[in-house]
């Protein structure tokens, strides 16, 4: 039973004089506990189809299906994390803003929290302010309060790329582990072939806008997954695989 | 917000007026009937405040002063903010809103004689409406550069409308109207002082400063100022020490 459907999606947008085409005939499913990563160029509508799963965008033509009777609430974590929290707030009151929002006592919300954090082995100074975290702490903590509502599916729009390079590697191993032990389905936006890869059961391949499928590339990659994949030559016969692919988009 | 220290610069601006004024009135031979001795009015002050006499008309002042600034403030805050999130409503009253703050208002002391009489009504009204326009566009620029990152945020994670306005969108715009609140604070004094000179009063620090002028009495009158002078730095200093207190996140 696939979580997420698109079926013959297209989507523009009115500009002056016009209409730009942003996306062109999508098709594409996603399983429960599939982590799908949108790759392409910039500006070719990756955030577009995250607009489209969250219901915040709706489709000109062609549908896209999506059960949120069981996908109620569908946390997104954005590039700007800095924009996304809250700084009047604490790193707890961050962390369980969401669970507030939906009315849970704030001891419980505590406890929901700590017993995440526990889950996830994550060292978090809970009292500190949001404005003297690090970046990647910063991100991690966007993470943890999207992960604290218990999702069953989130969406992550280039969450790294704003993050400094070491981080975004230990953001990135983080955010690959939490997936699995939570059984997350996740849709990733990357313009990262090896962010792409490392993560991914799957990868779509988009073209230049209008953007269509190219290639909808299973990964075939081990469940464990850690730092030395990247090195390793099945890792490198994939990523070549990815950039053959890749010319062809270009040219 | 930089958190400020009081190093010894902040002593060359007191340091300036005082040697001016010494200068000039003590010493320079200005005229007695324009200008008094700086030591002659810190000794008229002194004794004005030793001996009671003041203390009606500050009292007096302070409850004008505060009642309508409280008033306008807390009204000002309702009303931007409430402008501030409806595109509509605040096209339908820029007009008014920015024709009366473009107004002195002790130049329209006639209409608020007509509609709240001689008596201390129309001087907490004059505050009143030197704070309110003020602080409601403050208020209002507040909410418009209210973060929408934070908004989608707090919706993506199911937050009603109310939510999103109370929990990211109002304190999101505080430090604004704050600031608002701030450049309302010393502005509804001058107008509470120059409305007590205006409108007939038999207490207060402007119709003090008025009378002093009327009968000659120079010094008592530069006494007062002086007096205003430096209570309106320190309500001032004060409030931006509860501004950085409130708003360290500010700029982070």
């Amino acid at each position: 039973m696939s979580v997420i459907n698109f079926r013959n999606v297209s989507k523009s947008f009115p500009v002056s004089g016009g209409t730009l085409d942003v996306l062109q005939d999508l098709n594409f499913a996603l399983d429960a506990g599939e982590i799908l990563t949108v790759f392409g160029p910039n500006g070719c509508g990756k955030s577009t189809i995250l607009g489209l799963i969250g219901g915040a965008i709706k489709p000109t033509t062609g549908a896209v299906t999506i059960d949120r009777n069981i996908y109620a609430m569908i946390p997104t974590i954005v590039q700007d994390y800095r924009r996304s929290l809250l700084p009047w707030l604490n790193v707890e009151s961050n962390a369980i803003f969401p669970l507030t929002l939906a009315g849970v006592p704030r001891r419980e919300a505590r406890a929901r929290l700590r017993e995440l954090v526990e889950r996830l082995d994550l060292s978090l100074d809970l009292t500190a302010k949001t404005y003297n975290l690090s970046g990647g702490q910063a991100q991690m903590l966007c993470m943890v309060r999207a992960l604290v509502v218990r999702p069953r599916l989130v969406l992550m729009d280039e969450p790294f790329s704003a993050v400094d390079f070491h981080n975004s590697l230990v953001l990135r191993q983080h955010l690959y582990d939490f997936a699995r032990q939570l059984q997350l389905t996740l849709v990733f936006v990357s313009h990262d072939l090896d962010e792409a890869l490392f993560l991914s059961d799957r990868v779509l391949m988009l073209s230049q806008r209008p953007a269509r499928v190219v290639e909808a590339l299973e990964t075939n990659l081990p469940k464990a997954r850690d730092q030395s994949l990247l090195t390793s030559p099945i890792f490198n016969t994939l990523r070549s695989k990815a950039l053959s692919i890749l010319h062809g988009i270009m040219e | 917000m930089e958190s400020r220290r009081i190093t010894i610069y902040s002593a060359i601006g007191p340091g300036l007026l005082l040697i001016a004024w010494i200068a000039f009135g003590d010493v320079g031979g200005a005229n007695r009937d324009l200008l008094p001795g700086f030591i002659e009015t810190v000794r008229t002050l002194g004794s004005l405040l030793i001996h009671g006499q003041l203390l009606a008309d500050i009292l007096a002042t302070a409850q004008r002063w505060l009642i309508g600034y409280v008033l306008g403030g807390a009204a000002g805050l309702c009303v931007g903010l409430a402008i501030g999130s409806s595109r509509r409503l605040y096209d339908s009253t820029e007009f008014l809103i920015e024709f009366f703050r473009s107004l002195p208002v002790t130049a329209i002391f006639p209409l608020f004689l007509l509609l709240f009489g001689i008596g201390d009504g129309s001087k907490i009204a004059m505050v009143f409406a030197a704070t309110v326009f003020v602080v409601i566009l403050n208020a209002a620029y507040g909410v418009f550069h209210a973060s929408p990152a934070r908004r989608a945020m707090a919706r993506s994670f199911g937050a009603t409308p109310i939510q999103v306005f109370v929990r990211v969108t109002l304190p999101d715009a505080l430090p604004q109207a704050a600031i608002g609140l701030r450049t309302a604070l010393s502005l509804s004094l001058i107008v509470v002082v120059v409305a007590e000179m205006f409108i007939g009063t038999e207490t207060g620090l402007g119709q003090r400063i008025y009378n002093s002028y009327a009968i000659d009495a120079i010094s008592s009158m530069y006494a007062v100022i002086l007096l205003l002078g430096v209570f309106g730095f320190v309500v001032n200093k004060s409030f931006i020490a509860c501004e950085r207190q409130a708003f360290r996140w500010v700029g982070k």
